[in-house]
């Protein structure tokens, strides 16, 4: 079994101070929880930023460029760079793809359209090709967003097409209001529909947050957890930082037997250059 | 059934300490309770840990597995001077020496004798189905529906709660026909059985297979073995499942690393639940969600 990829997925951009106090809002913000995780046993940090006035969720390069660089100088984290926008108010497809000009390791990449953040979250064919090509061409690795089976199927046709290299990396996102459940059968039903040879990790959104990590833990697959996937730390009780989560996984882990991969060793088990971009290779 | 990922509405955890088993002994961990002192050590201990049920098998002088009802009364009777933890018999006995030195399989009027124990004990389990039972060479496991009907009938009369072990998915389909014929009671309390030479192999998969042809309202935990107990463990505890550890199901703590004691297991099982925010159920909770009268 591989040591364990875990991603923290710091801020999101749907949920508000207004139900959690403890979001990440500002660039400053978002860089201190992503080292807190990093410090923790994180790999990656999927990052999304945020208007620090209003706090909403924009795509805007140049508070990107406010994260990528000090977490580039400060650690050796793998940046994971978000290109959904703001599900519900989608914005221009050019829009939803500057953030790759920072040459962040690896990008979301949504493979598909679904209902979501009370509109419909629009991935276009079109935008996929782009998107595809865009990260073929800067060196960026899609993390692979499915929301329901269907978008493994896209998936594994771009891979036919030549446009998703291999391995690819599944991000399953379970328990969405319209998307795939978060249960075990719905877990492994996607595990075997994957191509042979593909990593994949797995966060449930909300209450299966931690069994549906559990399971990842102990099926050989990888984690992302984090305040934009679960604002919860347990039962009514919010998740103060992004850290927390990270903590209980990484003990868990150790109860359990499995390793935890330093960035480099997840850049490895995902086949990404050693150390790219980073200050201090 | 169904299986939703919700913590909040999952019932408390009941652990079951499986301490000794009645296929290896001292000679692969020297840490193994044998003797009926050491096994009730042992379940004081795990029961002071969290542990609600004890599955007790037991040995003779030598530690060689035993049907011998003398001895089980004398542990029956020793785990109970210690402390209120469920005592479960295990009614497959395991494998036995016989005078002649041969080991096999225990017989089936041992087993049925079981049902006559004094003190009784408060669980018995069954065994649903028929099957080579791979870790005895050319040996059946023979649990024909009959003599399963009338074993249960035994239980009932001096009511004695029982736990079905299913050694796989046909198992689980044979337990439903003795609540068919009406002698099973509801809720049936599964135990699947996953990894054993012989039966279904374990895997997350072939536990949720299993899991899906259980009816609604029923309880069940996950026995594997070896290198399997530890996943397949957590694997049914973030289900809603119940869980059960211990020496009969592992000798090593981690790869490489033999278990100290049944304790260390059990406390390693209350460490995650806790992580994962599931309460341990009591003794008193444990009875009577397992129709134990007491």
């Amino acid at each position: 079994m591989d040591k364990l990829i875990i991603t923290a997925a710091i801020t999101g951009s749907r949920n508000m101070r207004n139900i959690s106090p403890y979001i990440p809002y500002t660039p400053e913000e978002i860089v201190q929880s992503s080292i807190e995780c990093w410090n923790a046993g994180a790999a990656i940090v999927h990052i999304h930023v945020r208007d620090p006035e209003s706090g909403l969720g924009t795509q805007d390069p140049e508070l990107f460029k406010q994260v990528v660089e000090p977490l580039r100088e400060q650690t050796d984290v793998i940046v994971n760079l978000t290109t959904s926008g703001i599900a519900g108010r989608n914005l221009p497809m050019e829009d939803r793809l500057k953030s790759l000009e920072l040459r962040p390791d690896m990008a979301s990449f949504d493979a598909g359209s679904i209902n979501l953040g009370g509109g419909v979250f629009i991935n276009p064919p079109d935008f996929l090709d782009l998107a595809a090509n865009e990260m073929k061409r800067l060196h960026v690795k899609p993390e692979i967003e499915v929301f329901d089976s269907g978008m493994v199927t896209t998936a594994v046709a771009l891979r036919d097409k030549g446009k998703l290299e291999t391995p690819l990396y599944f991000q399953f996102v379970l328990g969405t209001p319209s998307g795939a459940v978060a249960t075990p059968k719905s877990l492994l039903h996607l595990t075997e529909i994957i191509p042979v040879n593909s990593i994949w990790s797995v966060t449930g959104i909300g209450r299966a947050h931690l069994p549906m990590a559990m399971m990842a833990l102990i099926m050989g697959g990888h984690i992302r957890l984090g305040i934009e996937d679960n604002l919860y730390y347990k039962q009514r009780v919010l998740a103060k930082t992004n850290a927390q989560f990270v903590v209980r996984i990484a003990r868990i882990a150790r109860e359990y037997g499995r390793e935890i991969a330093s960035p480099d060793e997840a850049r490895a088990i995902l086949g990404l250059s050693k150390g790219k971009g980073s200050k201090k290779d | 059934m169904n299986v939703m990922l919700e913590i909040d509405k999952m019932d408390k955890l009941i652990i079951t300490v499986a301490t000794t088993g009645g296929l290896h002994d001292k000679s692969v961990n020297p840490n193994l309770p044998e003797q009926p002192d050491e096994i009730a050590q042992d379940a004081y201990d795990c029961y002071n840990a969290g542990a609600a049920v004890h599955h007790i098998h037991v040995r003779d002088k030598l530690g060689r597995t035993t049907g011998d009802l003398n001895v089980y009364s004398e542990v029956i009777s020793a785990v109970k001077a210690k402390c209120p933890i469920i005592t479960q018999i295990g009614n497959g006995i395991g494998g036995v020496y016989r005078a002649d030195g041969s080991f096999e399989v225990a017989t089936q009027e041992e087993r049925m004798d079981l049902t006559t124990i004094t003190p009784k004990p408060d669980m018995l389990t069954i065994n649903c189905g028929t099957f080579q039972f791979g870790y005895i060479p050319d040996t059946t496991f023979y649990n024909p529906l009959q003599w399963n009907l009338e074993f249960l009938k035994k239980c009932y009369e001096r009511d004695i709660a029982v736990e079905c072990e299913c050694y796989d998915i046909s198992h689980i389909e044979n337990a439903k026909e003795m609540v068919r014929q009406g002698v099973l009671k509801e809720p049936v309390h599964y135990s699947l059985v996953l990894g054993i030479k012989g039966g279904i192999p374990a895997s997350p998969q072939m536990i949720s297979a299993m899991v899906g042809v259980i009816p609604e309202g029923s309880s069940w935990q996950v026995i594997t073995i070896s290198k399997q107990q530890v996943p397949s463990t957590i694997m049914a505890m973030c289900q809603g499942a119940n869980i059960r550890t211990g020496m009969e199901d592992n000798i090593y703590y981690r790869k490489g690393e033999p278990v100290k004691s049944n304790v260390q297991l059990v406390e390693r099982m209350v460490r995650i639940a806790r992580e994962l925010g599931r309460e341990i159920a009591t003794v008193d909770e444990a009875k009577e969600r397992l129709g134990i009268k007491s």
